[in-house]
């Protein structure tokens, strides 16, 4: 079992929606921080790029799950978002016959329609990101915030999230 | 898109990335918001609409995320099957076209940005050459012979 303090920190604002992102206690850099220095200059910068376009316009619109990929058949919060959809025909084909399967994913927690946090996020090479224990930590991690966030602890009011912040979390 | 990063390097990362590919995306969520509202009114169900195409359940999840891209074929077949055409709002998101205005290359300095909405009667513009695109934003070149 895996144990630590987290601080909770606003990333982020749109006109409807608010993104928080979280460190680790005795961490210099959030989550968040760290998906963006590993993939802001990578070989995936497009589809990091497309991520920060869909935050853009969920940030306008709603964090309506809908908007967002379900990481898992249980009924929590945590998502995730996708890089680039691509439907074109030949470049899907082209990628299933070099078996290259790999599609960048970043890990959030949906709490409601006006609050997102975002967690860490890599490429899922794999069917489901449980298949990878990087990614299948990360989710973990968002699963365990989410578990303290709906115990009533902590409150919002619209954008904002209110209670103590700093706390800690436990996970497999 | 009025969405702020509070961290120096996702802002700088987020005003870097091409106009045209924020008015993709635009397009691509507008289409889909068309698609839940057309739906919506219709009263199919995301279950029956994947039946009527034979697509999955998850397929259809995809499609109304709003950030897929959709081929022209899908969205004539959606729209062929719907009996709509779901194109009539997304017209509405226009790309934010710049105008540049040279009046000649000693001149570059006085070059002036525009917005497409920005009336162009008031710049006594004569005559317009579009001469390519940029790739961090879609530039029109206006050139003003004098």
């Amino acid at each position: 079992m895996n144990r630590k303090t987290i601080t909770i920190t606003l990333i982020g604002e749109g006109d409807n929606v608010a993104f928080y992102t979280f460190t680790f206690e005795g961490e210099e850099h959030s989550e968040l921080a760290k998906f963006k220095s590993a993939y802001r200059k990578s070989e995936f910068k497009e589809e990091y790029q497309d991520i920060l376009l869909a935050i853009s316009i969920i940030g306008d619109h709603t964090a309506n799950k809908i908007h967002f990929r379900p990481c898992s058949a249980l009924k929590d919060n945590v998502m995730a978002l996708p890089g680039k959809e691509e439907e074109n025909v030949e470049i899907k084909a082209k990628r299933l016959k070099e078996d290259d399967l790999r599609v960048l994913r970043l890990y959030c927690i949906t709490l409601t329609d006006n609050i997102v946090i975002l967690g860490n996020g890599g490429i899922k090479s794999t069917e489901t990101y449980n298949e990878d224990p990087i990614l299948n930590e990360y989710v973990e991690i968002l699963l365990a915030i989410d578990k303290k966030l709906t115990e009533k602890e902590f409150s919002s009011v619209g954008k904002e999230l209110k209670g103590n912040l700093k706390f800690e979390i436990q996970w497999h | 898109m009025a969405l702020k990063f509070f961290d120096a390097e996702l802002q700088e990362d987020f005003d870097n990335i091409p106009e045209w590919r924020k008015f993709q995306m635009k397009k691509r969520f507008a289409f889909a918001e068309q698609l839940r509202l057309t739906l919506k009114e219709k009263g199919i169900s995301q279950k029956e609409f994947s039946g009527m195409l034979d697509k999955s359940e998850s397929e259809i999840s995809k499609w109304l995320s709003g950030f897929h891209n959709f081929t022209k074929d899908t969205e004539s077949l959606i729209e062929y099957c719907l009996g709509v055409d779901l194109s009539v709002l997304v017209k509405d998101i226009r790309p934010e076209i710049v105008y540049l205005f040279a009046l000649s290359e000693q001149h570059q300095s006085n070059a002036v940005h525009v917005k497409i909405d920005d009336d162009l009667s008031e710049l006594n513009i004569t005559t317009t050459t579009t001469v390519s695109a940029n790739s961090s934003s879609v530039f029109k070149h206006l050139v003003i012979s004098n």
